[in-house]
């Protein structure tokens, strides 16, 4: 049984002008463990993908099956449940701004009902984990973007999910904290044993650390499988400008960052 | 200066006031948060988009709106008569400032509410969070800055109303600037009014605002 099944998934937006296929016939398989890439310019589409896993958006037709239950099946009462077994992370972080670092990880413990002090005994193990033991009582506007997303991503292990979703999680960290991101990820994908998806535009958050990955162009899979084994279009239009594409040398620095971060 | 009767008379005109402007924006807000709520959610974009609530609170708000406080006030004497059993005098004085004030609170809730980032709501929505708990997790404790914020120009609009209540004998400052200043020609009587309704509205303005900043975290 596959962790993640997209069946024939299509999706279109209707609007008073016209219809547009974001997704067309997309048919992925995930395996537990797997760190499973989704690149694709913006507008590919990849945005409604990875929303269609925990059903933030509703495919129009297709299947999405998630540890073999079928989300198009769940009355809404049952998706929530189900999205508890699947966090996601997000490009802007999405903490609330209002609650301390803490308070943060806590939030999806209490939404569950979980006691005030079971939550909190957790949500302190979590914040070493991502190593910001001492930020617990800052708030998200006092912090860098790279601490931001480490609270995120205690915030999503805090409920034991067996799946991540990352939206964007890196695009919007200078180099050297997307590192430190992606070593993190590599890690929890290790020890927590969380089969993970991400959505990415960056070629480089691919080879960092996808053991799978699927290209997305214009709402249509173009490629999947093995990361060894696809052919990745890299020089066709991944990177925005000349700027921000690495040379093969920065691409290795990365790489070798990420490993010594994973240690 | 003033002789005692006259101090007395003042000072009951400032307890009046804040009476008047302080239960009024609590049951203002008693109806008008629910309805600001229940605006944001049903309203296309919303949480549980519905067409039909939203169109109907978004009349009953405009109509509310679009009828004069002063005039409001006089419609209103036979209903007011019935719920305090007077039409003069500062309780009765609050049933018009409620029913003027809640639809107008209803819309700042509402702008206040839709302020809040799309991407925390996604996030709470990822969690497997219900409306509800969007709603009291996540919404109201996003934006209890700017409802806060929010609150105080509407006590301070409500204080102001209610001198205006003052020319169909609602009570308070307003009142008496009216019954001394206006039809007896006691200036110094209207001056002194003035001045406290400015320090009332001050008063009001500092304390509101204080509570608001030192909450946000924000920034």
């Amino acid at each position: 049984m596959y962790e993640i099944e997209i069946k024939n998934l299509s999706k279109k937006f209707e609007t008073k002008e016209a219809t547009v296929d974001a997704l067309r016939n997309i048919n992925i398989n995930v395996e537990k463990g797997d760190i499973y890439g989704i690149i694709g310019m913006s507008g590919a589409g990849k945005s409604t993908l990875i929303r269609c896993l925990n059903y933030l958006e509703r495919p129009t037709s297709g299947h999405v099956i998630v540890e073999g239950k079928e989300l198009g099946q769940l009355n809404e009462k049952e998706l929530r449940v189900q999205r508890q077994n699947i966090s996601m992370i997000f490009q802007h972080f999405n903490l609330l701004q209002q609650k301390n670092v803490i308070d943060n990880i806590i939030f999806p413990l209490t939404l569950q009902g979980v006691s005030k002090k079971e939550a909190r005994a957790k949500a302190f193990e979590l914040l070493a984990k991502v190593g910001l033991a001492d930020k617990a009582k800052s708030y998200p506007s006092q912090l860098s973007g790279g601490q931001q997303q480490r609270v995120a991503i205690a915030r999503a292990l805090a409920t034991n999910p067996r799946i991540l979703l990352c939206d964007e999680a890196t695009s919007a960290l200078d180099p050297q904290t997307t590192a430190s991101i992606l070593s993190l990820l590599k890690q929890i994908n290790k020890e927590y044993a969380i089969t993970i998806v991400l959505i990415t535009h960056q070629m480089s958050v691919v080879k960092a650390i996808c053991n799978k990955v699927a290209v997305l162009e214009d709402g249509e899979l173009i490629e999947s499988g093995n990361i060894d084994e696809v052919k990745l279009p890299e020089d066709k239009f991944f990177w925005i400008d000349e700027a921000s594409r690495p040379t093969k040398k920065g691409l290795k620095e990365l790489n070798k960052e990420v490993q010594n971060h994973v240690g | 200066m003033l002789d005692s009767a006259t101090r007395s008379m003042i000072l009951e005109g400032i307890l009046q006031t804040i009476y008047m402007s302080v239960v009024s924006t609590a049951l203002g807000y008693a109806l008008g948060l629910p309805m600001g709520v229940l605006l944001t959610i049903s309203d296309k974009t919303g949480l549980k988009p519905n067409a039909f609530l939203y169109k109907i609170l978004d009349a009953i708000s405009n109509v509310v709106r679009s009828v004069p406080f002063l005039i409001l006030l006089i419609l209103l004497i036979p209903f007011t008569r019935r719920i305090v059993g007077q039409s003069y005098g500062s309780t009765a004085t609050i049933v018009p400032l409620v029913i003027g004030s809640a639809p107008y609170i209803a819309r700042m809730v509402e702008a206040s509410l839709k302020e809040v980032d799309e991407g925390v709501i996604e996030a709470a929505k990822s969690m497997g969070a219900s409306t509800t708990q969007i709603i009291f997790k996540v919404l109201l404790v996003e934006a209890r800055t700017s409802l806060i914020t929010n609150a105080t120009i509407a006590l301070g609009t409500i204080l102001g109303y209610s001198a205006m209540a003052g020319t169909v004998g609602g009570g308070g400052l307003g009142d008496i600037a009216v019954r001394y200043g206006y039809y007896r020609y006691q200036t110094d009587i209207m001056i002194i009014t003035v001045i406290l309704l400015i320090l009332l509205f001050q008063i009001f303005q500092n304390t509101g605002m204080a509570i608001a900043n030192g909450l946000n975290h924000k920034k």
